[in-house]
């Protein structure tokens, strides 16, 4: 388990997550949604170890503060919402560098097996700087799912951590990344990832988080988070939630909030 | 590059890392070969080879050439070494660590506050008690320019310390600063010097291998072979750094434990070979360039490599700064840019274009 206490996080002077508590459990997908600036990426961070908090993180009932940077490497991979990288590495170097700390075995194999996960096999010796956005960042996905290969390591579940995981994919990959996610997460893994696109989130996830203003304003399954008078308060617009024909997942045409608002 | 097209139903090629690891032999051999000419070539005129001849056929050196090889050609040369891989290590662990392939030493103040240092003993130091100067010898100027690097890396290195974390833009900027600081303070100086002052100030800036000695050796080298075996555990932690900072972390790697030993080794080393030789512009930063283009950033392979190539590199310059004036010698520093410059505008020319450094 993810278990989250009592988290606050200031930032400068602005205190950006106040008193925030949640739960993740591994083998589901737990998504964390939110409008601009209502602290989803600062908890995240907080919960990878990168930002300073008061309040208790513990994963599998480990306190993260109290981990070493290789104990917690394996326990979870994180992909960071955009990565600059320096020095002309190819796409395989790049993954191989993820396998640092990760999983132990062939690395050669993992790198290869990694990266035609995410179908990028065939630039496995392109430099990664000629790529293009999307690429790059499935290529960082392809060094995270490497560094966590294995979903359950020893009866330990293992996490992965996204940051807005599908913010410059194309439709097809959207969806090709949200499976990874789900088959990392039936095989026993823990996934938390950030989201922006509330349709993909109610497609997929197990559990839904909404923040606002630093604060959890709700938390449960997409359909008893994602109602209409609970998104219109959080993110401050007149959104409408439909159904699809069962299973009944919800759905936001983004074309109603701009009738409401005539 | 690869061609895409290239990859389906071939073998795969070996690694970038493989091949840069068979490089450490080449260099090897390479450093061998240009120590021995080194050693072969000076003012005096005579080779190794009459001198194994003599030794072969029992024959008694004479002094003259037991001095030459002895006192002046092997001290030379072992400094050139160290310094040579000084040089080229710290740069490559500068990069590595500032992301950049463009970083020096001279980026965390190690050269401004040598040069600094070197620019105090020279001009000042003729007012130091007589007693104090018996003391320190013909050692004032290395020693003041060793404490004034080491005394501007920990003051850059303090002010860019928040709450246990080195920010290494932070780092960037305040060494410009203190560079620019030190540059108005060396001016001051300079407008003070005496002609003879100046003139040794110009030479210690040029920098040269002329003054090593074994004494001088046996203080620079240990400080220096510390702190590149030290350096090269970090290329696992510079690549990962080379993802960002966050990622580093990420992946495992302790980071601020990873930057206070890169910023330790990179003074101690690059700080001792200021000392020693003065200023010696373009090794640290050719040459690991030279090493990317060849086999890749990995920096497993590449600091011990860039310690290699920067040794040989080096010596055969000074080798060149010995001969080239023969009775005189030129300023090393000089060779170094002449030839370094050129080179590596070439490279910049020949890689526009193809991929982002």
């Amino acid at each position: 388990m993810l278990i989250v206490e009592n988290l606050s996080v200031t930032l400068g002077y602005k205190r950006a997550l106040t008193g925030l508590s949640l739960t993740a459990r591994p083998g589901a997908i737990t998504c964390i949604v939110g409008p601009n600036g209502s602290g989803k990426t600062t908890c995240l961070r907080a919960m990878t170890g990168d930002l300073a908090y008061t309040g208790r993180i513990t994963l599998g009932g480990r306190d993260i503060a109290a981990l070493k940077p290789w104990e917690l490497a394996a326990l979870r991979g994180v992909l960071p919402q955009a990565s600059a990288l320096a020095f002309p590495f190819t796409v395989s170097e790049v993954v191989q560098i993820g396998l640092h700390n990760g999983t132990s075995g062939d690395h050669d194999e993992i790198t290869r097996a990694a990266l035609a996960r995410v179908d990028l096999l065939r630039f496995a010796d392109r430099a990664y700087q000629e790529l293009s956005g999307g690429e790059q960042q499935r290529v960082q996905l392809a060094r995270v799912l490497a560094q966590v290969w294995e979903p359950v390591s020893e009866g330990t579940p293992r996490w992965l951590f996204l940051d807005e995981p599908v913010s410059a994919l194309d439709i097809a990959h959207q969806l090709q990344v949200m499976r990874i996610a789900r088959d990392f997460a039936a095989a026993g893994g823990g996934v938390l990832a950030v989201m922006h696109d509330l349709n993909l989130t109610a497609m997929y996830a197990d559990k839904v988080v909404l923040l606002a203003e630093g604060t959890c304003l709700a938390a449960g399954t997409p359909s008893e988070v994602m109602t209409s008078q609970t998104l219109s308060r959080a993110y401050g617009c007149a959104l409408t939630v439909g159904r699809t024909p069962p299973p009944g997942t919800p759905f936001l045409l983004p074309h109603l909030a701009a009738v409401a608002a005539e | 590059m690869v061609a895409m097209t290239d990859m389906p139903g071939r073998t795969r090629p070996r690694s970038r890392l493989d091949r840069a690891r068979q490089l450490h032999l080449l260099l090897a051999a390479f450093l061998a070969l240009v120590a021995l000419a080194s050693l072969n070539v000076g003012a005096t005129g005579f080779s190794l080879l009459d001198v194994l001849a003599k030794v072969l056929r029992g024959e008694a050196l004479s002094r003259t050439e037991a001095v030459v090889l002895w006192d002046i050609r092997l001290p030379r040369l072992a400094m050139g070494l160290v310094v040579g891989a000084a040089l080229a290590t710290s740069g490559a662990v500068m990069q590595g660590l500032f992301r950049n392939p463009l970083a020096d030493p001279g980026i965390v103040g190690v050269t401004s506050g040598g040069m600094l240092g070197a620019i105090l003993a020279i001009v000042l130091g003729g007012a130091l008690p007589s007693s104090l100067l018996a003391l320190t010898g013909g050692y004032l100027v290395p020693c003041a320019a060793f404490l004034g690097s080491w005394a501007t890396t920990i003051l850059l290195y303090r002010v860019s310390t928040r709450a246990g974390r080195t920010s290494v833009a932070t780092m960037l900027l305040a060494g410009i600063a203190f560079t620019a600081l030190a540059g108005a303070l060396a001016g001051v100086l300079i407008y003070k010097a005496d002609d003879q002052q100046l003139r040794d100030l110009t030479f210690w800036n040029m920098g040269s291998l002329a003054g090593a000695s074994w004494a001088k050796l046996a203080t620079a080298a240990p400080i220096i072979l510390t702190a590149i075996a030290g350096a090269l555990f970090l290329g696992r932690g510079l690549n990962g750094l080379a993802l960002g900072e966050a990622t580093a972390h990420h992946i495992g790697i302790p980071v601020q434990r990873m930057k206070n030993g890169a910023i330790l080794a990179v003074a101690a080393a690059s700080g001792a070979a200021v000392a020693v030789s003065g200023g010696i512009g373009f090794v640290g930063i050719v040459v690991p360039h030279l090493l990317r283009l060849i086999t890749g950033p990995d920096h497993r392979a590449l600091l011990l490599n860039s310690a290699l190539l920067g040794a040989a590199l080096l010596v055969a310059a000074d080798m060149i700064a010995r001969v080239v004036i023969v009775p005189a010698e030129l300023p090393i520093g000089i060779v170094t840019a002449v030839l370094g410059a050129p080179v590596f505008l070439w490279i910049l020319l020949r890689q526009r274009g193809v991929v982002d450094l």
